[in-house]
């Protein structure tokens, strides 16, 4: 084949391409198409690696313990005594919680829907530019693009994408991904960023006198309209001065760590706001108890009548 | 194309994928490709690359377009370094994983940058090596297979 001819079928090459790209940035069509046609398929190949794995290791795992259910029975049962025991405690603190807030005119946290779903593979394939795991959730079970994903330590991220029953979500260590947090003492907002892979995140946009303490948790303020109000996110690490934002301002340059153990990540929840919802700030979430997973409890009978 | 050879194709694509599921960042749906082209069939050409530049884009977290332009620079590297070696030697493929691993560099650069995402370039750089290393090994895994598939498909047609 001659110099020319292949110069000009690189250039004509190239120049499709970015045809195709440009389009595909205005429509988001090829995208659409690969979501529900290359990202289904691989996950339909990784459910099944997952339901493999999950009989396997589940039959020698079975194997493994009986051989100290026992033992294991014996302590779980006084474990359960003695948590029956807080329980009921903790039923009456619950019942003074709800009558502070009505007294406070606080409503409950709007009941968000939350959705268990399993995390199938990490970041795959030569297009992997972002720190991202590929989720058994898709759009068909709620997982749309920005849905907030968290587990049962803290914020773990927001879906990317999403195909029909496979989601790929983008994690907070991500240096693209941006939550409006505030921190659980201070009550200071910011902007918590992420660093990159194994590095810490950031918190940026906090003025230089704010009270911020090193060891301090870091929760979901709720402004960002994606997560809802009071979710823990990260714990402050470092503090130092002399920071500057591009406008010039002096802020406070902060690290923080994960709460989620991302190498650990097994399920996560995908996160709803209820269809009666309308801003987020009617979607405060006051303690870490949960609650953003059920609807809130009764106050205990007891309680009521005493009231 | 028959069912044998497109059942080859599918097992490869899922062997390909459990791979990259295990070394992130590596594409293992390449040297496939490389065997199609070898192959010179072009309607299975364009199916097996459509398919494959489906699955990578599919599984990737960028916009669409990386893998189809890396694929397209591919096709054109093989025909014009089939002008200058035999297309179908393993130091053929060595040397054509080594120059795509170059341009699935200089792709994702441009295409990060396109779409203004960080990148780290040591991280970018140790995954091209592992794939301009893998690449000829798995494709000559791949050959010795699909030979022996195809050739059991012809025993049956006669």
């Amino acid at each position: 084949m001659l110099p020319r001819r292949v110069i000009l079928l690189i250039i004509c090459t190239l120049l499709l391409f970015l045809g195709i790209y440009t389009w595909n940035q205005r429509t988001g069509q090829w995208d659409r198409l690969c979501a529900a046609v290359g990202l289904e398929f691989t996950g339909g190949i990784m459910r099944g690696f997952a339901t493999v794995e999950d009989n396997v290791l589940g039959a020698w795992h079975n194997y493994v313990d009986l051989r100290h259910v026992r033992e294991e029975n014996k302590e779980l049962k006084e474990r359960l005594r003695i948590l029956e025991q807080r329980l009921a405690g903790t039923r009456e603190g619950m019942a003074e919680l709800e009558r502070l807030r009505r007294l406070m005119h606080l409503e409950y946290p709007a009941s968000w829907q939350a959705r268990a779903s399993r995390v199938l593979a990490w970041r795959m394939g030569p297009n992997a530019a972002l720190a991202t795991v590929m989720l058994s959730s898709g759009y068909m079970n709620g997982a749309s693009p920005g849905t907030p994903v968290t587990s049962w330590e803290g914020v773990v991220g927001r879906i990317l994408k999403a195909g029909p029953s496979t989601s790929v979500a983008l994690l907070l260590t991500d240096t693209g991904s941006r939550v409006a947090v505030i921190t659980s003492e201070g009550r200071v907002q910011g902007i918590l960023a992420g660093g990159g892979p194994g590095l810490p995140l950031e918190l940026r946009f906090v003025r230089q006198n704010a009270p911020v303490r090193v060891g301090e948790l870091l929760v979901t303020s709720g402004v960002d309209s994606c997560f809802p109000k009071g979710i823990p996110v990260a714990r402050v690490t470092a503090i130092s001065t002399g920071g500057a934002s591009r406008s010039g301002a002096s802020v406070l340059e902060i690290q923080a760590e994960p709460l989620v153990d991302f190498h650990r990540l097994e399920e996560v929840f995908l996160l709803q706001r209820p269809a009666d919802s309308i801003t987020p700030e009617s979607d405060a979430v006051y303690t870490r108890r949960t609650p953003l997973l059920e609807k809130p409890e009764e106050p205990a009978p007891e309680a009521e009548a005493r009231r | 194309m028959s069912w044998i050879n497109v059942g080859w194709w599918l097992c490869y694509a899922f062997a390909g994928i459990t791979l990259q599921a295990l070394m992130p960042g590596l594409d293992f749906l390449l040297p496939g490709f490389i065997l199609a082209l070898q192959e010179r069939r072009y309607p299975q050409i364009l199916a097996v690359g459509a398919c494959f530049v489906l699955l990578q884009e599919g599984m990737g977290s960028m916009a669409f377009g990386g893998t189809l332009l890396w694929y397209a620079l591919a096709a054109i590297a093989f025909h014009v370094g089939c002008g200058l070696l035999q297309g179908t030697g393993f130091l053929f493929v060595t040397l054509f994983g080594i120059l795509l691993s170059c341009a699935h560099y200089v792709v994702f650069a441009l295409l990060t940058t396109l779409q203004d995402i960080p990148w780290e370039p040591s991280l970018l750089f140790d995954e091209c090596v592992f794939q301009a290393l893998f690449t000829p090994w798995v494709w000559v895994v791949a050959a010795v297979l699909r030979r022996r598939a195809l050739h059991e498909d012809r025993n049956q047609q006669r």
